[in-house]
């Protein structure tokens, strides 16, 4: 490989004024009248009419509308593409900007930060010679389409970041989000971005130090994947990007320009030609980590030499991005070439050119006289370097430059460059609060049933520590090498990783990552607070000192107001936090549009934190340290631990529940806990210190035991101690706590310290190296061995075992027996049960004696097998509080204890439900009537505990609470005003003024209340008037609970029909015919209830007898009951006559005092009603 | 004076840096030498240093096998130059038909980074003389490509002759045959080793300084061979 020996380049006056036309233009003749095949700015000007396919690439009319402003004329089609993806909300933030400014508005005062916010990336001083830059960014979409590639080329476009600052990348991080754990794309997915970021950043020499994965099946169409790069910089090394000083020249180096990622792109070839598009197909990006390798070393002796003006990067939106921004930033203009850009395709047009994300390129502007030096430089190296243009001056009036781009000579662009980079549109979306947000927050996991006793929390325990989310990730992190460069001092599974940046002095710094979209889920703004706290108190633990901010802010999409309004929450969030802990954002990434449909992700920020330590030789690891003979160091748990589990690790795996409200969190506090531990660390008070987040101090203490096995003995504080309180001490996730080990003798100095510090400490117990275990005192006893085996099964089960020699002819005849008991419920599967007969596929390895460390991956094979069938349903699982009610049709499999993999695949993705602590005992005889209708799933069986309840069956988890739900395959909501009737799409909205704005936007009518009807507006929730009202085939029906329900029902995916009394036995036939009520095809039963002016509920007995109507109109289907229906039953079942109750009771008083008497009459006219409004795309409209 | 010993840099070499900072720590004179340079600058001794040279696109080791400074180590080494060739490096001397076998892909197809035991079983050569027999040390192994395969007769050969120099012990990470971590050529001057010495030569960077041994050998090594 040697420099472009370009032609063009050697002798530009040899360029033919008319060029041969590619062969290929003529097979498509008569699509085009274009000279040459290309459009050119005079032909433009020329040709103001003609249609151009922008709405295709993604511009709206005014956006399009200004172009032409901004232009005098329509665009050429490469100066449209260059608009369409700089003004993208990929490269303009036009949707986050807004936002975004608060971090440079609240940003504390930092005398270190020497490159901020818009640059490539921050870069902050750590001593008076030395700087380092960090970046994280998504390449969330790439990887779900392509992982191993989209996950290779997302870790190189972060390092180019890196290496555009003028730093040498030093070590690497990725937080990963996938979906279910054992969901089967997940098995897709995963593998292929663990070896996609493995194979770039193993053969880019950049030590993996940590990062995340994480798994939730919000992500399960949308994987979330980060990668962040560090670099470290002389400080007088820093590079602009500016292209300063006119006659100068642009080079474009590194890889050659294919026809990667113009996707949006080949929609203007397409619209243009009817043929051949698809030889124009973008190919996926294809990273090549050696190219990116040389580049760097290229780079850095560029830099060293001082042979560069300015440099950018070429990520997304490649040339067009780098030739504007550099343009821009300096105010000058640019003079191209295109035709000299090295193509791997030599058919290539300019907007391909101009839109090609190729990798592995870097735009630099060099002066003329050092040209020969940087393509010496280049060949050095083996990379390609061309010159492929030249800077001009501004403009004579001192107004910025413009870029100029010729292709063969036909000039195909003519713009001012800093249109494109700074006058993109800027977008104030509207943002509303999810409508089910308030009923999330208040189905708080506080409620859920605890461990009571012993033996369930020492299964607990077990489970915990298996489950996917908790358990251990070196069945990924082997696949980085993590010591490459020689200079990582802690890496994963530490809470930070610690790379030393100056061998001589030992000073180095501390990265964490961390996010969680749970907590962001259900306060976005706290959750942000909470994700900034947890990744500043990782790098604090290591005795290190906080002191920049990154972060990544994975979202859905902003045109849905609910999202936007997570993203408001959670950059306020984060920017008041940053403010509050006094450590600037220097840089960090959006990703919008995350979202499979119409259901996003959960908001997801993850934050990454930097902190310095002045000699890495101080720094605290999180294991505990093995001492010898009895010796044994001191724990110590900082901070305060609340009864919060809202949110948690524990409530997501045993009871499948999201909801309350997060953990609360107190920055100051942070900033005490940090300053103690740099302090403790300097003096060398600590052994060891392990913060504490997901799964509580439990899983804290098992990592902290595992890691170098040692065990501990723990003692439960006195005013945890009793029933469910043990649990609480070991499972609640406050923030702000730490573990910390303490050697002998350092104890008074430590809590002393601790004293200075403000930070409440106690002692909980000791390290215990000769015990093998961990031990909570008058609660359980776990042996280390029985801890690991838990602990690191889960992943090599899930994601194949990476032992060579696992399979043996004898280990398959363990597979079967070992197989967990009712992993599976054979009944309901028989041929999942038949297929765990048939052995694992064996794989072609030497017989060799398997070792015994080697048994757990054997006794847990990864089970493809019960993937054999087409599940109907891969996504669309209940989500949000509805998440809850599934318990009801929940075939829950038996667990053995000590079994790490819990949930059977199957059950837990239809049913990701909890059993009940309650039992059938109907009490009157009437009730027990209606109940004989229904078949009886289980007997009654108070010795076993909670009672299984089971398939099929509806109904809500408790009634009048709010967190009533379906989980089954239809919703059902109760309301007392199903719209629908009339042929009229009723569209649920949450009460407030905000009803009557929407009902503009989306051209309907608001509903008000029913005292505020006035001649002009006839229309309000009293259905008499409604029946009077002039019909509208829209109607914005505001209520204060039925939209919330609507809306969490529906974000479900299932169907969502709504009820009443009226229409009840007309639902249950609907129901029935289409063979919902079965076991295959449960339903959920809500009955919506109101709200109080306070927001809490106002359960009706109104709806709860609709509902039950429901139920009733579903008698003889063959699915069983829930607890919570056979009681709405038989409430019904207990009334004799139900018109009459309901005008007795308060609500029906209230009405008919009120002057309303005639809506009560409509409402208990009883099964006249045939209508079935279904829930669709947020409407009800008749079925 | 001190030993002077050469690190070769190719293309996507990656541990270059490391096995310098080893021969530094162990006291010798690190030499940066460059692959396109068919120049050995007077050294003593050469470390051929961990990476992905060329990409390993093609067989590891392949490309680099060619490049000009090999020429003049292929040529040393026959004259007994000490070689060590880490990871790649003992890629390309397989490539380079200094050593036998050939490493190919994992087993199970993974990368795999992890502490690793191995069992010193050679002491003879010039990397591995300040070991003791069945000395048992920890090293950092991290490969994709480090499955160690020849055909029967040559392991045959290389048990008979001593010549395996290290092997895995409590698990074998890659599937290489008969658990071979490290071997030498009949005169024990050169040595490929696929774990990474130069990975455990700091209590602060590595698992343990077990690394060293093999650098201190090449520097009593030195002092003890003929000038």
């Amino acid at each position: 490989m040697t420099t472009h020996p370009d032609p063009v380049r050697e002798n530009p006056e040899a360029v033919p004024a008319q060029p041969v036309a590619p062969a290929r233009h003529a097979a498509v003749p008569a699509a085009t009248d274009w000279a040459h095949g290309v459009d050119t700015v005079p032909r433009a000007a020329g040709t103001p009419e003609e249609l151009q396919p922008y709405t295709e690439l993604g511009l709206a009319d005014d956006e399009y509308d200004r172009i032409r402003h901004i232009l005098g004329r329509r665009p050429t089609q490469s100066e449209l593409a260059m608009y369409s993806i700089m003004w993208s909300e990929h490269c303009s933030y036009k949707s986050s900007k807004v936002h975004l400014r608060q971090f440079g508005e609240k940003a504390p005062p930092s005398d270190r930060m020497l490159a901020g916010i818009g640059e490539n990336a921050g870069v902050v001083r750590i001593s008076d010679e030395l700087a380092v830059t960090f970046k994280v960014e998504s390449h969330n979409h790439p990887s779900f389409v392509e992982p191993y590639q989209g996950a290779a080329t997302g870790v190189g476009g972060i390092v180019r970041d890196i290496l555009a600052m003028g730093a040498r990348p030093v070590a690497v991080m990725d937080p990963l989000r996938f979906g279910a754990a054992d969901h089967p794309d997940t098995a897709r997915v995963l593998p292929g971005v663990v070896a996609g970021v493995g194979g770039y950043g193993n053969c880019l020499g950049l030590p993996n130090i940590g990062g995340e994965v994480v798994f939730d099946p919000c992500y399960q169409g949308n994987p979330l994947v980060n990668a962040l790069c560090l670099g470290v910089l002389p400080v007088d090394r820093l590079q602009k990007k500016d292209a300063t000083g006119p006659g100068n020249v642009v080079v474009l180096m590194g890889a050659k320009t294919g026809r990667d990622g113009i996707g949006g792109v080949s929609v203007l070839a397409s619209a243009t030609f009817t043929e051949g598009s698809e030889q124009r197909r973008p190919s996926v990006q294809v990273g090549d980590p050696f190219m990116e390798k040389l580049l760097i070393e290229a780079c850095l002796e560029l830099y060293d030499a001082e042979l560069v003006v300015g440099i950018q990067d070429l990520g997304g939106a490649g040339l067009t991005c780098a030739l504007t921004e550099t343009a821009a930033s300096a105010g000058t203009g640019m003079r191209v070439w295109l035709e000299r850009v090295p193509l791997r395709e030599p058919s290539m047009e300019p907007h391909e050119i101009l839109a090609s994300e190729s990798q592995e390129r870097m735009l630099l502007v060099v002066a003329p006289e050092k040209l020969e030096a940087v393509l010496k430089t280049a060949e050095k190296w083996g990379v390609w370097a061309t010159a492929i243009g030249e800077v001009t001056a501004p403009e004579s009036d001192g107004s910025p430059g413009r870029l100029h781009i010729t292709w063969r000579d036909h000039l195909v662009v003519d713009v001012p460059p800093g249109s494109l980079v700074d006058d993109g549109p800027v977008y104030a979306r509207p943002m509303r609060e999810p409508a089910d947000l308030i009923l999330l927050q208040a189905d708080r996991a506080e409620t859920l049933p605890r461990p009571g006793d012993p033996d369930t929390l020492r299964e607990t325990v077990l489970r915990m520590i298996a489950s996917p989310n908790l358990c251990d990730k070196t069945w990924v992190t082997e696949q980085y090498d993590r010591y490459v460069l020689g200079n990582t001092v802690l890496a994963q599974p530490e809470d930070s990783g610690v790379i030393r940046i100056d061998e001589r002095t030992g000073l180095g710094v501390a990265l964490s990552v961390d996010g969680n979209g749970r907590h962001a889920r259900l306060d976005p703004y706290q959750g942000a607070k909470l994700a900034l706290a947890e990744a500043y108190r990782n790098v604090a633990v290591t005795g290190a000192t906080p002191i920049a901010v990154t972060d990544c802010l994975n979202f859905g999409s902003p045109e849905d107001p609910g999202v936007m309004w997570q993203f408001a929450e959670a950059v306020r969030g984060l920017a008041d936090g940053c403010a509050e802990l006094g450590i600037p954002v220097t840089g960090g990434n959006v990703s919008f549009y995350n979202q499979t449909g119409a259901a996003a992700i959960h908001p997801t920020p993850v934050v990454g934190v930097l902190g310095v330590l002045e000699n890495v030789a101080d720094r605290v690891a999180s294991g505990f340290v093995p001492r010898a003979g009895a010796d044994h160091d001191q724990l110590f748990l900082l901070g305060e631990t609340h009864v919060e589990l809202s949110g948690s690790e524990w409530a997501w795996v045993v009871h499948q529940h999201l909801g309350g409200v997060p953990p609360h969190v107190d920055l100051a506090r942070e900033k005490q806990l940090a300053g103690l531990l740099a302090d403790a660390a300097r003096v060398g008070h600590l052994s060891s210190a392990h913060d504490l987040s997901d799964g509580g101090l439990a899983q804290s203490l098992v990592e902290s035991c595992l890691r170098h096995g040692v065990g501990a003995r723990i003692a439960v504080p006195e005013r945890f101690e009793g029933t469910s309180m043990p649990f609480v001490f070991l499972f609640s996730e406050s923030a702000g706590r730490v573990l910390v080990s303490v050697p002998r003798g350092h104890e008074k100095a430590f809590t002393a310290l601790c004293g200075e510090h403000g930070v409440p400490w106690e002692l909980i117990g000791v390290t215990d190296p000769t015990a093998g275990a961990l031990e909570v005192h008058g609660q359980f006893r776990i042996g280390l061995d029985e801890l690991r085996e838990a602990y690191t099964g889960t992943l090599p089960a899930l994601f194949g075992g990476v032992q060579p020699f696992e399979v043996t002819a004898p280990a398959v005849a363990d597979v079967v027996t070992d197989e967990p008991v009712g992993a599976v419920d054979p009944a309901a599967d028989s041929d999942t049960a038949s297929g765990s007969t048939r052995p694992a596929p064996r794989r072609p390895v030497p017989s060799r004696r398997p070792t015994s460390r080697h048994r757990p991956y054997r006794r847990r094979p990864r089970p493809r097998r019960r993937w054999t069938r087409p599940r109907r349903r891969p996504t669309g699982r209940p989500s949000g509080p509805l998440r809850r009610c599934v318990p009801v049709a929940s075939r829950q499999p038996r667990r053995r204890p000590g079994s790490p993999v819990r949930l059977t695949r199957r059950a837990a993705t239809r049913h990701p439900g909890r059993t009940l602590r309650s039992t059938v005992t109907p009490s009157s005889p009437r009730a027990r009537r209606a109940l004989r209708r229904w078949p009886r799933p289980y007997p009654p069986n108070r010795d076993r505990g909670p009672v299984r309840l089971g398939p099929g069956g509806c109904g809500r988890t408790r009634p009048g609470l709010r967190r009533a739900g379906g989980g089954g395959r239809v919703v059902v909501h109760h309301h007392r005003r199903g719209g629908g009737g009339s042929g009229m799409r009723v569209h649920p909205f949450p009460w407030g003024e905000q009803a009557a704005a929407y009902a503009r936007r989306v051209g309907a009518v608001a509903a008000t209340g029913r005292r505020q009807v006035t001649r002009d507006h006839p229309w309000s929730l009293s259905p008499a008037a409604l029946s009077r009202a002039p019909v509208v085939t829209d109607l914005v029906l505001p209520s204060p609970n039925g939209s919330a329900i609507s809306a969490a029902a529906s974000a479900t995916g299932l169907p969502v029909v709504a009820a009443n009394l009226r229409n009840a036995r007309a639902v249950g036939r609907w129901l029935t015919s289409r063979g919902y009520g079965s076991t295959a095809a449960p339903i959920g039963v809500v009955a919506a209830g109101e709200r109080w002016p306070d927001g809490s509920l106002r359960p009706s007995v109104e709806d709860q007898l609709g509902a039950a109507s429901v139920l009733d109109a579903l008698s003889g289907a063959p699915g069983g009951l829930s607890v919570e229906a056979a009681t709405a039953l038989a409430a019904l079942a207990s009334i004799p006559d139900v018109p009459a109750a309901i005008r007795g009771c308060v609500s029906g008083r209230e009405l008919i005092e009120g002057g309303f008497a005639e809506d009560v009459e409509i409402a208990v006219r009883l099964g006249t009603s045939d209508v079935i409004p279904l829930l669709r795309q947020g409407v009800f409209s008749a079925a | 004076m001190t030993a002077r010993v050469g690190v070769v840099t190719f293309p996507g070499s990656l541990d270059d840096g490391d096995a310098a900072r080893a021969v530094r720590i162990a006291g010798a004179e690190p030499v940066r030498l460059w692959h396109g340079e068919a120049e050995l600058h007077g050294v003593d001794a050469v470390v051929l240093p961990g990476g992905f040279s060329y990409g390993d696109y093609l067989r590891c080791g392949a490309i680099a096998r060619f490049a000009p400074v090999m020429e003049k180590i292929i040529d040393a080494a026959g004259g007994g130059l000490p070689v060590l060739g880490i990871c790649n490096g003992f890629q390309i001397l397989c490539e380079a038909h200094l050593l036998p076998g050939a490493l190919t892909r994992n087993q199970h197809l993974h990368f795999r980074n992890r502490d690793q035991i191995l069992r010193i079983e050679a002491t003879g050569t010039a990397w591995t003389n300040t070991f003791q027999p069945g000395q048992e040390v920890l090293i950092p192994v991290k490969n994709g490509e480090g499955c160690y395969v020849a055909d029967p007769a040559t392991l045959d050969q290389l048990e008979a002759e001593g010549r395996v120099v290290a092997r895995y012990v409590g698990g074998n990470p890659n599937g290489s045959q008969r658990d071979i971590a490290a071997i030498t050529n009949q005169a024990g001057n050169v040595v490929g080793i696929m774990p990474h010495p130069e990975h455990a030569v700091e209590a602060l960077t590595g698992p343990s300084l077990d690394g060293l041994g093999f650098f201190t050998s090449v520097l009593k090594h030195l002092v003890g061979a003929p000038a």
